[in-house]
């Protein structure tokens, strides 16, 4: 369960402050997989990357005791200018597990092969998804926390992908923003509708998506 | 008295993640830093070596050998540019931390606060480890003496480190919030090294130069460096404690401007 108290997030704007999220009081399950959905602008993103803590909401606050991933399908969280392997080593120390397994488990599941020893600005985006998605479930969290399902890659690595991801659904679950209703439809067992900085909660899937579509 | 106690391992738990943060941080800056090879390593010696170096011929041209109070000239001035150098680098990296590694905020127990203290630890080192090499082998070559009062340097060692951390931390916050002032820094650290005390000491001035000269801090840490470093330098109108206010400060007015601003830095 994460709980969301008061969390109230604004940026700055010329025109004064502009609220992505304003005083949201929401229980997320972490033992159900959940689908975020919203416009575009509604602040999802931002969402999801306070709730992994990768950035401070101004006001309130998130208590969880589910470890957490960092938030995933962005392409930061890896240095550009660092190898592959600098980087899961980096990652590794961080998170507190064996970086050398870690190298092992990365090299074995996103096949990078050399461009493991290159820096990652040299990498596809498809290689830099692959390094970030192997590199998430060696490190094994209990939530998985997902921008957008990642849709890249060929089909074998698809395959690869969505085989460890069953795999996974097993301990672990995951917290998904995205704009695919058959992905969300497929995967997710509770929605949350944002909207204009407030979240309603759906365990009907489908009529969550009919409230989408007409937002 | 349980609330005590869990509230107490929470903080040697987050304590134990923050120093795990800093390790992974010191490792993938030595990367960055220098590099694969140990060339790298090498520059961090050869560049204070060769400004000292470029000094000691020009000041032979002019014809001006020694400096003041019997002060040996070689270590008079690696004193002097090793310090100038190593607080401009803690603090210009320190500052620069954010921007260039901006990425790793997305882990949510990097923050930005670690970065600096990151780039803070291994560029302190560096500083010692390049003042004890430098200064040591001028020992072992004959170019200086060792020390007058080695643990009195050590101290001064470190209030240089914090000097730099401090004048880092403001300097990350003012470019934060007005990002021209980045294009004064460079010749602000060239004002620096004229005002500083590098190439004189306080002494040789008038009073009204001094009494100028002394509101800045640099030229505080070389003057009580070099009292500590050579006998019969006594510590002139300068003082720990000044540094220390501007330690404690600079250090504060840059946390709280990092606090109040830090909805502003992530905007995009």
């Amino acid at each position: 369960m994460i709980q969301l108290r008061d969390v109230t997030k604004w940026y700055r704007k010329q025109r004064g402050r502009h609220y992505v999220l304003r005083d949201l009081n929401v229980d997320i399950p972490t033992d159900r997989n959940v689908g975020i959905l919203g416009r575009n602008g509604a602040g999802k993103s931002t969402l999801l990357r306070i709730i992994a803590r990768a950035e401070a909401p101004n006001r309130g606050e998130i208590r969880t005791n589910a470890r957490l991933s960092w938030p995933m399908g962005f392409s930061g969280g890896f240095l550009a200018s660092m190898t592959g392997v600098d980087n899961i080593r980096f990652i590794s120390r961080i998170y507190g597990v064996d970086w050398q397994e870690a190298v092992e488990f990365v090299q074995d599941f996103a096949e990078l092969g050399d461009y493991i020893n290159e820096p990652i600005k040299t990498y596809s985006s498809g290689m830099r998804a692959r390094i970030a998605t192997a590199m998430s479930l060696f490190v094994r969290f209990d939530c998985y926390l997902i921008d957008e399902i990642p849709g890249v890659g060929d089909s074998r690595f698809r395959k690869r992908f969505a085989d460890s991801f069953n795999e996974l659904r097993q301990r672990s679950t995951m917290i998904m923003v995205s704009h695919n209703e058959s992905t969300v439809r497929k995967a997710c067992e509770v929605v949350f509708l944002l909207n204009n900085g407030e979240m309603q909660r759906f365990d009907d899937v489908d009529e969550a998506l009919r409230l989408y579509r007409e937002l | 008295m349980s609330i005590a106690r869990s509230t107490l391992s929470d903080f040697g738990r987050s304590l134990t993640v923050q120093g795990r943060v800093v390790h992974a941080l010191v490792l993938r800056e030595m990367r960055g830093r220098y590099g694969r090879s140990s060339l790298g390593y090498l520059w961090a010696i050869l560049e204070p070596l060769l400004l000292v170096g470029v000094f000691a011929l020009g000041y032979q041209l002019i014809g001006r050998r020694s400096p003041p109070q019997g002060m040996e000239f070689l270590p008079f001035l690696a004193t002097g540019i090793i310090t100038y150098l190593s607080l401009r680098n803690i603090a210009s990296r320190m500052s620069g931390a954010i921007e260039s590694n901006r990425g790793l905020l997305l882990y949510p127990h990097v923050t930005p606060f670690d970065l600096m203290i990151g780039r803070l630890v291994l560029e302190g080192a560096t500083f010692i480890v390049v003042f004890v090499i430098i200064l040591g082998g001028g020992v072992i070559l004959g170019y200086a003496s060792p020390p007058d009062d080695p643990l009195m340097v050590l101290v001064t060692l470190f209030f240089v480190v914090l000097l730099g951390a401090g004048v880092g931390m403001l300097q990350a916050a003012l470019t934060m919030n007005f990002p021209w002032i980045d294009y004064f820094m460079k010749p602000f650290w060239r004002l620096m090294l004229w005002t500083s005390g590098v190439f004189f000491t306080l002494k040789q001035l008038p009073m009204a130069a001094q009494d100028i000269l002394l509101w800045n801090p640099i030229l505080h840490v070389i003057e009580l460096m070099r009292a500590a470093y050579f006998p019969g330098v006594d510590i002139y109108r300068v003082s720990y404690s000044y540094v220390g206010w501007w330690i404690l400060g600079s250090a504060f007015i840059g946390l709280l401007c990092e606090r109040m601003f830090r909805d502003r830095r992530k905007e995009k």
